[in-house]
């Protein structure tokens, strides 16, 4: 049987594995880094200890950031005092979730870093089997964040075609393709 | 929901096998719409792709592999689904879990 070079996430041995070059764990810690600061940054603030207890938040409000607005959607359409009040009581856990999931990706990306060096070959990580959902999960905020900051609002758009040439935003839709490859990836280890 | 584009040589499955039962998405639409008063609605966003969607379907719902195709396929083509039903409170269980995986979802009174 031939070597095959593995790339992404893959199983091996009963076991999932990731595989990125040094270019891509770059990107990838520097994605999940500006995805924690944009969920923890716009976190409310809470003065009521025993509200903050059972996880409710008498601040939270509708998102002015439209990638948040997609993150915490209104969960009634048409009955802003029922959405506000679900907002009141999911909120502040939907916000700890996505942190934490985002959190496990960057240590993820911190432990493969270490392994490089100045040969620079691709760095591979096992990934712990209650993991895989984590990491999945995480790279499906930052798909959703970047897709609302590149305006990707129809199934069958053309993505940057009214962008100029040199627009930063065609590099960022190759990063949003990029880890759509790479959260398909982890689907197919998953679905096994 | 987007299929992969160009250059990615991730195979998901053929969309033919499932798109040609649209009788069977309303059947298990109608499965899921009992007669309680309260159903959780996905709707269709151009950023999740199909095979999530189908995972989380069956991962929190616990839906087997074809009835959650076939709602995230009626999601996709209908541009919302109702994907459970209950009362006011399990669906606001469910739809505060589909906020966290990314879906779309809402909560509203089955008329």
């Amino acid at each position: 049987m031939a070597l095959r070079s593995r790339h992404g996430f893959y199983r091996r041995h009963g076991g999932t594995r990731l595989t990125l070059t040094p270019a891509e764990l770059d990107v990838l810690g520097g994605i999940a880094a500006a995805m924690g600061q944009l969920i923890e940054t716009d976190e409310p603030q809470d003065t009521d200890p025993l509200a903050e207890l059972v996880g409710i938040d008498d601040e939270a409000e509708v998102p002015a950031d439209p990638a948040l607005l997609r993150l915490f959607p209104d969960a009634y359409p048409g009955d802003e005092e029922a959405a506000s009040e679900f907002r009141r009581f999911t909120e502040r856990g939907l916000r700890q979730l996505k942190a934490h999931r985002v959190g496990r990706l960057l240590s993820l990306v911190v432990e493969m870093a270490e392994q490089i060096d100045e040969d620079g070959d691709d760095a591979t990580a096992q990934v712990a089997a209650d993991d895989a959902e984590v990491l999945l999960g995480a790279l499906n905020d930052m798909r959703l964040v970047l897709g609302s900051r590149l305006g990707i609002v129809a199934d069958d758009q053309d993505v940057g075609a009214d962008w100029a040439e040199g627009d930063p935003r065609h590099q960022q839709f190759d990063v949003y393709q990029w880890l759509t490859w790479l959260q398909s990836t982890l689907l197919e280890t998953l679905h096994g | 929901m987007p299929d992969l584009g160009g250059g990615i040589t991730v195979s998901f499955w053929h969309h033919d096998r499932v798109t040609a039962v649209p009788e069977t998405i309303e059947q298990v639409e109608q499965d899921v719409r009992t007669e309680r008063p309260w159903v959780t609605v996905v709707w269709n966003d151009p950023v999740n792709l199909m095979e999530y969607v189908t995972y989380v379907f069956m991962t929190y719902f616990g839906y087997t592999k074809d009835k959650a195709t076939q709602l995230m396929m009626a999601v996709h083509e209908e541009g919302r689904a109702v994907v459970s039903s209950g009362s006011r409170e399990e669906m606001e269980r469910d739809v505060e879990a589909m906020h966290g995986h990314g879906l779309w979802a809402t909560l509203t009174k089955d008329d």
